[in-house]
């Protein structure tokens, strides 16, 4: 059956729960096995009715193994398969695992890097170090890095993730620790990732691609959480850097891989599913088991992605400022994954219990107290960083108590697309998006026009918008807005 | 060359075509042809025109030949688009030219369907692979396998739009109107 000709969903359909909260219940379609809670204020909502994003979250709430809900953010667009803007958890033993519900681009994800300059010290030097970036952090299409890998080396980011730039002299130890997972998955094992992924991934390592990756040089415009901002050292009027990447051609690679196997495992066993990208493996099957050492393997290539273009962006901040008698520094706030399925712990029915959390376009936020935090944010909560659309701004945000309970220590990844791409390229033109932005005074490096015009701006929802929605639910605390300066993508 | 060479194909069909489809976040094509084999070569079309195929010469360019297999016809349109996206890759190859050789069902697949029903006579569904002479045929028992051949320049420039992927979203082939029509997401 395909989503034209199963049931159309209304808003009367949905069940108000408190202002920022909405409910499909799981006796709305049969074959539902959990609800599905949808964070929106009523336009956001709108946003979602608008296009197959709910009825997407439908199907993924018909999968099997499902524990609590499926959460659906307030960036959510339409996907494949699972919504872009969508967490669901599985039990541990006994779930599944569903390389379409973490999405191609395994580890997906955002890393900022606070520095101690002012905006007024680098507004003279903005061109300069836009082409820096442009030159140090290669983007677009097939681009290659500057470390090129052996096989043995590849075999070692695999299973060492950020480690590996640690010991080669790319990252500061407290990088690290203020990484997810400390920037290295357990249980990767490189030997579970084809040939052909690997051929991809060679080439890639201090990439960020194209589509809506980029570098971005951002000014702190807002704090709203002062004791947070203290301890990460953000002030009003400090030069940032956000990096949004994920594990290039080779995590790709490894979702086509399993996808291909997980479709005869499916077939062995004559399995039903909502949709064939849904396509998923029992948790102790020989199938699951391994697509879950290859993607903790693409994503610690991820995470070593991200370390190594980290090192690429102060080299480039060193390169302008230093002949001006700056020696900057910059450090690293946070870096943060968006599409990952992980193992972990959480209060479902009042009981803790190991679950497979799936976040597809969301981000953990994990509140105060939990375990894995680095020692500094240990009571404050998991900085998350929300990345806005192109020339419009970003956030820092806080994980919540709260989100533990209500969205698996889950909130949103950004700003959502409510435009075609087809849409947004007719009616965009990219030379004067970019005139536009340069106008603004962001300077703007992009290899292809076409490509900036389908990340222009109207494109995508207000992410102030849906950053307040997170904020007043309660499942992220607002720390800091960031603002543009200059834009390097593909 | 296989059976048939480029320049023939482009005189002679295959018959077909692609439109694109509106979707919020990725892109989206629906492809069609009067054989399997022509389904796949518009779907593959499609594709690079989305990536944003710039006009190259007809004549000239790298040809390579490919293999893949699946455990439906879906997951063998799917194989062999992501393949071709993993060649661009790695081999830096925009391709504009596709042939598909030889197109192998597992056994009943098509009565299933119901695709034997309105074949038109006298135009064979798939060309036949040919066991021998172009290597053996590596296809499972059970499975869907294809070979076929593509042919591009050596050209990806910052024009060139990414596509990461062809998903199975929803992604079912069927039959209308004596057309095997499929709706095609891909991850951008």
């Amino acid at each position: 059956m395909s989503e034209k000709t199963k049931r159309e969903i209304r808003k009367s359909d949905l069940r108000r729960l408190s202002p920022y909260l909405w409910e499909i219940p799981s006796e709305w379609e049969p074959g539902m096995n959990v609800p599905v809670q949808v964070y929106a204020d009523e336009e956001l909502l709108e946003d979602a009715l608008g296009d197959l994003s709910l009825r997407q979250a439908v199907n993924v709430a018909s999968l099997p193994g499902l524990v609590g809900r499926v959460v659906v953010m307030p960036d959510v667009h339409q996907g494949y398969g699972m919504p872009v803007g969508g967490v669901m958890a599985s039990r541990v033993p006994e779930g599944i695992i569903s390389p379409g519900a973490v999405g191609y681009d395994i580890n997906c994800g955002v890393r900022l890097l606070a520095s101690d300059v002012t905006r007024e010290q680098i507004e003279p030097v903005l061109p300069s170090l836009a082409d820096s970036l442009y030159r140090n952090c290669p983007s677009g299409v097939g681009s290659e890095g500057h470390y090129p890998l052996k096989e043995q080396e590849l075999e070692e980011v695999m299973a060492r993730g950020a480690r590996w730039a640690l010991e080669k002299g790319l990252a500061e130890p407290e990088d690290l620790e203020r990484t997810e997972e400390g920037g290295c998955i357990r249980g990767a094992d490189p030997g579970k990732v084809s040939p052909r992924a690997r051929e991809r991934g060679r080439d890639q390592l201090g990439t960020v691609g194209a589509g809506n990756h980029f570098v971005e040089v951002t000014v702190v415009d807002r704090i709203f959480h002062s004791q947070a901002a203290k301890r990460m050292g953000l002030f009003p009027g400090q030069v940032a850097v956000l990096i949004h990447c994920g594990s290039r051609g080779m995590g790709h690679q490894v979702c086509t891989d399993y996808l291909q196997r997980f479709e005869r495992l499916i077939r062995r066993l004559g399995l039903h599913l909502p949709d064939r990208e849904l396509m998923y493996a029992p948790l102790e099957s020989e199938e699951g088991q391994d697509y879950l050492r290859a993607m903790a393997a693409a994503a610690n290539f991820a995470f070593c992605n991200r370390q190594v273009l980290a090192h690429q962006v102060r080299r480039s901040f060193e390169e302008v400022l230093r002949p001006r008698g700056v020696r900057p520094c910059l450090w690293q706030i946070y870096d943060i994954a968006h599409n990952m399925g992980k193992m972990e712990s959480h209060l479902v029915d009042g009981r803790r219990i190991e679950v497979c959390v799936h976040r597809k376009g969301a981000t953990r936020a994990w509140g105060p107290g939990s375990p894995g935090l680095p020692e500094v944010y240990r009571d404050l909560g998991q900085p998350v960083l929300i990345p806005g659309s192109m020339g419009t701004a970003s956030y820092v945000l806080l994980g919540t108590e709260k989100a533990m309970g209500a969205t698996f220590g889950s909130t949103c990844h950004g700003a959502g697309r409510v435009m075609s791409r087809a849409q947004a390229k007719r009616e965009v033109r990219g030379e004067k998006l970019r005139e536009e932005l340069e106008k603004r005074g962001i300077a703007v490096r992009a290899g292809s026009m076409a490509g900036l015009a389908e990340e222009a701006p109207r494109a995508y929802k207000d992410v102030d918008r849906v950053v307040e929605t997170v904020h007043a639910a309660g499942i992220s605390l607002k720390v800091a807005r960031l603002c543009p300066l200059a834009v390097i993508k593909g | 060359m296989g059976s048939k060479d480029y320049e023939e194909l482009a005189l002679s069909g295959p018959s077909g075509g692609f439109e694109e489809l509106p979707h919020t976040a990725d892109r989206a094509i629906r492809a069609w042809g009067e054989t399997l084999s022509d389904l796949f070569v518009w779907a593959a079309r499609g594709m690079y025109s989305l990536a944003g195929n710039p006009e190259v010469e007809l004549r000239g360019g790298k040809e390579v030949t490919l293999e893949v297999e699946a455990a439906s016809p879906e997951g063998l349109l799917v194989a062999w688009l992501n393949e071709l996206l993993y060649l661009t890759e790695t081999k830096k190859l925009l391709f504009r030219d596709f042939a598909v050789d030889g197109l192998l069902l597992p056994p009943g697949e098509e009565e299933r369907r119901g695709w034997l029903e309105d074949r038109s006579a006298g135009k064979p569904d798939h060309p036949h692979l040919q066991p021998t002479g172009g290597g053996e045929i590596t296809g499972q028992e059970g499975l869907a396998f294809l070979r076929g051949r593509a042919r591009g320049t050596e050209s990806l420039g910052p024009s060139l739009r990414y596509i990461k992927a062809a998903t199975y979203h929803n992604l079912e082939i069927e039959k209308k109107n004596g057309f095997y029509v499929a709706e095609i997401v891909f991850d951008v």
